[in-house]
C-alpha cells in the first residue's frame, strides 16, 4: 500500500547494486521510447533461487489505492499513474532480504532496456529510521533485457568498470560527478543525452560492451 | 614591370589573407578549447571536439567574409545582408548539429561526444562568433584603409612639396636673370650706385635663398623684400617713375607663403616700366585687415611692346600654381586688362 505513495517522496539508494552499476540522476529513457513488454510480467526465479515478482505498475497502483479504474484515482495518484503506466513494479526477494524496484521498459534500435529505480516499501523496509532515509537519493540504473521466448529472461546492467574505463581513457564526454569516498560515478547528463549515449554504445565494436558482474538470468516460475 | 609589380602585390595580399586566417583560427581553437573544457584541463576528446567544431564554423565565417560582406554589405544592401547573415548562421548551426549527431561517429569510432550544447546554445555560439569575426573584419578593413589613406596622403604631400620646389626653382633663376640685367645696365652707365645696388641685391638674394625655404614668412618680411626689390629696380629706372607702394597692415606677423608676391612685382617692372618710358607707372596696394589679405598691382600696358606670350606668362602661371597648392579654395586671383593698363588682384582669406 505504502510503496507507490512514498515513491515520489522518499528516495532510496539501491543497496544491492550500489558499487557495480552505472548510476544516473536522470532516467535513461525518454517518453517516446517506452515500450511495455507483456511477456515480462509474472514470477521468475534466478540462478541463485531468488524470487522476482514482476507486476504492471498500473495494476499495483490501483490495488494499493483500492481502486478498480484509473478515473477513481486522486489527481496526484492519476499523475503518477500516467507517468509510469508503461512500467513494472519488481519485488525482489533473496534469502531473507527484500527490495522493490520501479522498472521502466524502453526500446532503442529494437533492443529492450530497463531503467531501474529502487522504491521504498514500508511493509518490507523497516530497518532504517526516517532521519536516515532523508539523506538518501534514488538513482537510475540501466539494464539490457533479453527475453527468450516466454520462459527465460536475462538482465544485464551497464557495468561501472566498463564505463569508468571510457572516462579514464578520455573517450567520452558526458556530464557526471564522482561522489562519496569511493568516488562513485554519478551521471548527471539529461535523459536525451543518456539515450544518445546508449545509441552510440550499442553501435560500439567492443564485443564485451555488455559484459558485467551484475547479471541476472531468470526462469519463469509459475 | 607593371605585371610583375601586380603579381608581387597579389602575392603579398594572398600571404596576408592566409596569415590573418591562420591567426584567427588558431586563436579561435584555443578559445573554444578552454570554453568546451569544463575543468580547464583539456583532454584528447576535447581537442578532437574543438577541432571538429572549428571545422563546422569555418565555412559560415568564410562565406560571411568573402561573399556576404563584399557582395551585400559593402554594396549597402543591408537588409539582404542581415537576412543572409541569419540564414548563414541557421544553416550551419543545423549542419553542426547533424555533424555531431551522425557523421562524427563514423570519423571517431571510439569516442562518445555526448554532453555538449543544446541547439539554442549552439545557435548563440555561432551568432556571437560570427558577429565578433565580422567586427574583427571591419576593424582590419578600417586599419588597412586608414594606413592606405595615410600612405596616399604622404605621397600627395610629397608630390606637392616637389611641385612647390619645382616652381620655386623656376622663380629663382628668373629673378636672378632680371636682376643681373639691372646690374648690367648700371655697369654700362658706370653709375656709382652700382655698389648700393649689389648690396641690395645680395639682401634680396639672402631672403630668396634662405628665408624663402621655410613654409611661411611674416608679411613684414615679405613687404621688406618687395621694398628692397622696388628700390633695387629704381636704380635702373628714372626716379620720376610713378611707382607707389601703399601698405595698410593690421598684423605684421601675418603668415604668408614666401616669394608669393615678388613675381607679380617683377612682372610689372618687366612689362610695365619697360613698356612705356614716358608714362610708366606701377601702383601697388597691400591691405591686411581682419585676416583678409588683399594685394592689387596695376601697371601701364602696351600690347605692341610685349614679348611673346610664352615669356610674359611665366610668372603669373607660377603664382597660379602656387596659390592652388598653398591656399586651396581660400584665395581669389584675378587679372584684368584694358587697352593701357594691366591689373592683378589677389585676395587671401585664411581661417
Amino acid at each position: 500500500m505504502k510503496t507507490i505513495k512514498s515513491f515520489s517522496l522518499i528516495v532510496v539508494l539501491a543497496f544491492l547494486l550500489s558499487s557495480c552499476v552505472v548510476k544516473s540522476l536522470h532516467a535513461f529513457y525518454t517518453q517516446d521510447l517506452l515500450y511495455f513488454e507483456q511477456k515480462f510480467i509474472g514470477n521468475w526465479l534466478d540462478s541463485e533461487n531468488a524470487h522476482w515478482k514482476i507486476l504492471p505498475f498500473t495494476e499495483v497502483i490501483l490495488k494499493e489505492n483500492q481502486k478498480t479504474k484509473p478515473s477513481e484515482l486522486s489527481k496526484d495518484e492519476l499523475k503518477l499513474y500516467n507517468s509510469y503506466k508503461a512500467g513494472y513494479v519488481i519485488y525482489f526477494e533473496k534469502d531473507s532480504t527484500k527490495s522493490t524496484f520501479l522498472a521502466m521498459p524502453f526500446k532503442i534500435n529494437n533492443q529492450l532496456f530497463l531503467d531501474f529505480t529502487p522504491i521504498e516499501d514500508h511493509e518490507i523496509d523497516q530497518t532504517h529510521n526516517e532521519l536516515y532515509k532523508m539523506h538518501l537519493i534514488n538513482t537510475h540504473s540501466l539494464a539490457k533485457l533479453d527475453m527468450n521466448a516466454n520462459k527465460e529472461a536475462s538482465i544485464k546492467w551497464l557495468d561501472e568498470d566498463k564505463f569508468k574505463a571510457l572516462l579514464d581513457e578520455d573517450r567520452i564526454k558526458i556530464k557526471h560527478e564522482k561522489v562519496g569516498f569511493g568516488e562513485t560515478i554519478l551521471l548527471t547528463a539529461t535523459s536525451e543525452e543518456l539515450v544518445k549515449f546508449i545509441e552510440k554504445y550499442m553501435g560500439s565494436e567492443d564485443e564485451d560492451k555488455w559484459k558485467t558482474d551484475v547479471e541476472v538470468n531468470l526462469k519463469r516460475n509459475e | 614591370m607593371n605585371n610583375q609589380s601586380d603579381r608581387s602585390g597579389k602575392m603579398t595580399i594572398h600571404k596576408t589573407v592566409i596569415f590573418n586566417n591562420l591567426l584567427l583560427w588558431i586563436c579561435s581553437f584555443v578559445f573554444f578549447l578552454f570554453l568546451f573544457t569544463e575543468d580547464g584541463q583539456p583532454k584528447i576528446i576535447d581537442f578532437i571536439y574543438t577541432g571538429s567544431f572549428i571545422a563546422t564554423i569555418i565555412p559560415p565565417v568564410l562565406i560571411n567574409f568573402y561573399i556576404l560582406i563584399p557582395q551585400l554589405l559593402k554594396k549597402e544592401r543591408y537588409l539582404f545582408y542581415a537576412l543572409a547573415f541569419i540564414l548563414n548562421i541557421l544553416i550551419f548551426t543545423q549542419l553542426n548539429i547533424w555533424f555531431f549527431e551522425h557523421f562524427i561517429d563514423y570519423v571517431f569510432l571510439d569516442y562518445y561526444f555526448i554532453s555538449y550544447h543544446s541547439n539554442i546554445t549552439l545557435f548563440t555560439i555561432f551568432s556571437v562568433f560570427l558577429v565578433i569575426t565580422t567586427l574583427i573584419n571591419f576593424s582590419m578593413d578600417w586599419f588597412y584603409f586608414n594606413s592606405k589613406e595615410n600612405r596616399e596622403l604622404k605621397i600627395k604631400n610629397q608630390q606637392m612639396q616637389s611641385e612647390l620646389t619645382s616652381l620655386r626653382s623656376q622663380i629663382n633663376p628668373h629673378f636672378l636673370f632680371n636682376s643681373l640685367n639691372v646690374i648690367y645696365a648700371l655697369a654700362l652707365e658706370k653709375k656709382e650706385t652700382i655698389k648700393d645696388a649689389i648690396v641690395q641685391l645680395s639682401d634680396i638674394l639672402r631672403y630668396v635663398i634662405y628665408d624663402s625655404s621655410t613654409k611661411h614668412v611674416t608679411l613684414k618680411e615679405e613687404v621688406t623684400l618687395l621694398k628692397n626689390y622696388i628700390e633695387f629696380q629704381q636704380f635702373r629706372h628714372q626716379q620720376n617713375d610713378n611707382i607707389t607702394f601703399n601698405c595698410n597692415i593690421d598684423d605684421e606677423n601675418y603668415p604668408i607663403y614666401p616669394m608669393l608676391l615678388l613675381p607679380l612685382v617683377e612682372n610689372s617692372f618687366k612689362y610695365g616700366i619697360k613698356g612705356d618710358i614716358d608714362h610708366t607707372f606701377i601702383h601697388i596696394n597691400l591691405i591686411l585687415k581682419d585676416k583678409e589679405f588683399m594685394f592689387d598691382i596695376e601697371n601701364n600696358y602696351s600690347e605692341s611692346l610685349l614679348e611673346t606670350k610664352e615669356h610674359s606668362g611665366l610668372g603669373l602661371e607660377n603664382i597660379k600654381k602656387n596659390l592652388e597648392i598653398v591656399y586651396p579654395k581660400s584665395h581669389e586671383f584675378n587679372i584684368s586688362k584694358t587697352k593701357d593698363t594691366f591689373k592683378v588682384n589677389l585676395k587671401i582669406i585664411q581661417p
